[in-house]
């Protein structure tokens, strides 16, 4: 039988649901992290491996979330989303070091390019 | 728009604010400070860019839960228990699609490998001689991106014994305060432009893509960052499901690789 969201007509079956489907999922490599650190010295070479996989785990996240994004930054087109990045990352790395700019920039870019070009947005 | 925030804006945009304000301010050695100074040191920065930008964000994830049916309470819950964007967000996919328990449980789980080896190196970073696991695995509740780069970056600065009420202090109440919000988002769904939501979901991508250079001080940290921004979309493309982990096993294993390699040879 598969379990599903609406399986059951109570309250608190969303709740325990939702701590099921992606809370345990989630909270499971915490748990697991913890685990093996406890197991390491400060300074292992299993400790720089793991920073690298991570490294490379939130950089994949990243790409992801730009390019195949969810909700309303899915109907903008990617190109644009690709020239607000770019924007974003010139001014940043190229012009002046200041994050804060740097992100409403990029936020700014994606926005003009989306009503210059009149992309239809529901 | 409640009232600090455009004091706060012109305050980031006089100040340089790609540096937290306040690291090794010059503190005696022999000086040790009560743990809730240092938690409230770490609260000091819930105002920070990194901060803002994920309220932000958040703000556009409480719209789409919104859009998408959840409804305010489950939506404030799941921020808080499960505290990964990317996690609710496959979450609401697989509700509306009408996925099974075990099958959103797999895709989860799958997206969410990464809090594996982001806790393995967070730890050594934030305990101190003795500090008790329960209190480790607290804290690793609360690690996510924002919270991760966060850690990786500031903690260094401080002295060992005060980084475990730091990080909590910054952490833990970054995530109290993003159950507000989310509900807030929720409220607003509708009254925000759609093209301002989806502004509001490019802002995290970019806030990481911006930071995480200055918390890879390593060179296979570096390296890593550069073949998971292109083996991301490639592996994403040729294997969907398993994309993400293999960009990381790939990616993470190569970099390390080639930075051991360097290290021998120097």
């Amino acid at each position: 039988m598969t379990i599903l969201f609406d399986s059951f007509d109570t309250a608190w079956w969303p709740y325990l649901f939702m701590l099921l489907a992606a809370s345990l999922p989630t909270e499971m490599w915490r748990w697991l992290g913890v685990a093996f650190a406890g197991r390491l010295r400060d300074d292992s070479e299993w400790i720089l491996l793991a920073r690298a996989i991570a490294n490379a785990l939130v950089a994949g996240v990243i790409t992801r979330l730009i390019l195949f994004p969810t909700g309303a930054l899915l109907q903008v087109p990617v190109w644009m989303r690709l020239v607000a990045v770019a924007v974003s990352v010139g001014f940043y790395f190229g012009l002046v070091r200041n994050l804060f700019v740097a992100v409403l920039l990029g936020a700014a870019t994606l926005t003009g390019l989306a009503l210059l070009f009149s992309v239809p947005m529901t | 728009m409640p009232l600090w925030l455009p004091c706060h804006l012109a305050k980031f945009l006089i100040m340089s604010s790609n540096k937290f304000s306040d690291h090794g301010s010059g503190l005696l050695p022999q000086e040790r400070l009560s743990g809730w100074h240092w938690y409230r040191r770490g609260m000091r920065h819930l105002l920070s860019t990194p901060a803002i930008v994920l309220y932000f964000s958040l703000l556009g994830f409480g719209s789409f839960c919104h859009e998408s049916g959840i409804d305010l309470y489950l939506a404030m819950f799941m921020t808080f228990t499960t505290w990964a964007i990317p996690s609710n967000v496959i979450l609401i996919g697989g509700i509306l699609s009408g996925s099974g328990a075990l099958a959103i449980f797999v895709a989860v789980a799958l997206a969410s490998v990464r809090m594996m080896p982001m806790v393995v190196s967070f730890v050594p970073e934030v305990r101190d001689k003795g500090t008790q696991t329960w209190k480790l695995v607290l804290l690793a509740h609360f690690t996510a991106i924002t919270s991760w780069v966060f850690g990786m970056r500031e903690l260094p600065g401080l002295p060992r014994y005060g980084r475990v009420p730091f990080f909590a202090g910054f952490a833990v109440s970054l995530a109290i305060l993003s159950i507000g919000v989310v509900a807030l988002g929720h409220g607003i769904a509708g009254v925000v432009p759609p093209v301002v939501a989806a502004a509001l979901f490019l802002m995290t991508p970019l806030y990481f893509l911006l930071t995480l250079p200055s918390a890879a001080r390593l060179l296979s940290d570096k390296l890593a960052l550069v073949f998971g921004f292109a083996l991301g979309p490639l592996f994403a493309l040729i294997v969907p499901e398993v994309g993400l982990v293999l960009t990381g096993l790939v990616g993470g294993i190569g970099a390390y690789a080639v930075g051991y390699w360097k290290r021998r040879l120097a």
